[in-house]
């Protein structure tokens, strides 16, 4: 058993699953062998197995909370969300502070649009289980939908600034660039931002794709830890272009020069409509 | 300059405004990476899709356009939590270039190091860009020959453009100077497309 959860803790799902399943065959009435197979099997993505496992857990031992989160998840996964709610409101009425339930809970009636039941359970799942990162990143996904951006970024820099695994933290970055693009764009067209691009269009114009791309994938690089764009200072050194920039201007050089590689590349900021007037007025040959 | 469509991509534009709730723009580009137009698929918060066209291509425009309407069509059709795109990292650059490595090595006498350096980026995408993109586009190709004929003479047209720029790479002296695990990849799946 120890064997199967160090290999479950280091990620190695299908050695587990080995395991595990030699554990049950041996085993079959043991609920922890058959809970940690349940759970093994939904990380894996075989949730008609998971359910099935975690169905029967439930039988051998009905007090158990953590089978239920476990097969509420699964539920979830599977996309029976009816299902996953009833399997996670159970596992609360064992245990009502039972974190990993008010999370999950959360997270699916934030699936189905209530925002803010599924924020009280995050709040609550975050007393218990304080800086967790995906009940932050819960938390941030729930006020973003509920237009509470300042409040969305605040819990996403919470989770940035703690210990995270490296995928939360690449959605928690995501999310923080489109509450970003959000902001930027509350105001209309952002007449800076096409002087940049202007700016970029003009320095990339006689310069060989290789340097463009020197420049784009630079930048591209730092852009990765978030540009703070809001911040008009020149507070950013790349080595591949010269002088101190601003966040905003380093976002416009990255997206002329990605419309020159591949057009179709989201950089995950939208600023074609600014791209748009600094075209026509480099084509124009103005400013 | 995209003069007019057809009135079968017209129509297929109207599905995906219909299917998605965002429109099309076409704009025209100088130059793409790969391939004769490619897609940028609206997220949240962007108004359209955006399809460029490579702008020695326009008078296949017709064709063109309702075949990346067919690649949006196909990722909204899936099921919101499974529309994923393929994307290739600094980790997933190094497993590829860790798998040619001795067989770069012997190009690097044979070819200039800028030279190489671009060619690596250029098989890298294109061999990504077949093995994401060519499997769709035979379903495309299929939806488009059998839902629209009245496109069927672009779609040859294109079909053809694309067959004649691949032929070239079966020169003997290009596999000489392709790593073998790219080439034999590529032509394999260039085999399978046509």
């Amino acid at each position: 058993m120890e064997q199967a959860i160090a290999l479950l803790q280091r990620g190695r799902y299908a050695q587990a699953k080995e395991v595990l399943e030699r554990l049950a065959e041996k085993n079959p009435d043991n609920y922890i062998v058959l809970h940690n197979l349940g759970m093994c099997y939904s990380d894996l993505g075989m949730l008609e197995q998971a359910i099935r496992v975690l169905t029967r857990v439930i039988h051998l031992a009905p007090s158990f909370p953590d089978a239920y989160v476990a097969l509420g998840v699964a539920y979830a996964r599977s996309g029976q969300e009816d299902s996953a709610i009833v399997a996670l409101k159970k596992a609360l009425e064992l245990d009502p502070r039972n974190p990993h339930a008010l999370r999950n809970l959360g997270a699916v009636l934030a699936k189905r649009g209530r925002y803010e039941e599924a924020i009280k359970l995050f709040e609550q799942a975050l007393k218990e289980l304080p800086d967790d990162p995906r009940t932050l990143y819960g938390l941030a996904a729930a006020h973003k939908a509920l237009g509470n951006l300042d409040e969305a970024d605040r819990y996403l820099k919470r989770l940035l600034a703690g210990e995270a695994l490296p995928e939360l933290r690449e959605k928690a970055k995501d999310l923080r660039r489109e509450i970003a693009e959000i902001e930027f764009k509350k105001h209309g067209l952002r007449i800076d931002a096409v002087g940049h691009c202007l700016a970029a269009l003009k320095y990339f114009a006689n310069r060989p794709l290789s340097e463009v791309k020197k420049v784009t994938y630079e930048i591209a690089m730092l852009g990765r830890e978030g540009l703070d764009i809001h911040d008009p200072r020149p507070k950013y050194r790349i080595s591949s272009l010269p002088g101190p920039r601003s966040g905003l201007e380093l976002l416009c050089y990255l997206y002329v020069g990605m419309a020159k590689i591949d057009p179709s590349v989201d950089i995950g900021f939208d600023l074609s409509e600014e791209y748009r007037m600094a075209l026509a007025l480099f084509q124009k040959g103005e400013l | 300059m995209v003069s007019s469509l057809p009135k079968a991509t017209l129509a297929i534009i109207e599905t995906v405004r219909e299917k998605t709730g965002k429109g099309i723009k076409i704009e025209t580009v100088p130059n793409l990476p790969v391939g004769l137009a490619k897609t940028k698929i609206a997220r949240e918060g962007m108004d359209f899709h955006t399809i460029f066209l490579g702008e020695s291509y326009t008078s296949l425009a017709g064709y063109l356009v309702a075949h990346e309407c067919g690649h949006i069509l196909r990722f909204f059709a899936a099921p919101e939590s499974e529309r994923k795109v393929p994307i290739s990292n600094e980790r997933t650059r190094r497993i590829a270039f860790a798998q040619i490595q001795k067989e770069l090595s012997v190009l690097k006498a044979m070819i200039p190091p800028p030279a190489l350096t671009e060619l690596v980026e250029m098989w890298y995408h294109g061999l990504i860009h077949q093995l994401t993109s060519q499997p769709a586009d035979v379903m495309i190709e299929r939806w488009l020959h059998s839902e629209y004929p009245d496109l069927r003479n672009l779609q040859r047209k294109a079909l053809d453009l694309i067959h004649k720029q691949t032929i070239p790479a079966l020169d003997s002296k290009v596999a000489k100077m392709t790593p073998r695990t790219i080439y034999i990849a590529s032509m394999a799946a260039n085999y399978a497309f046509f």
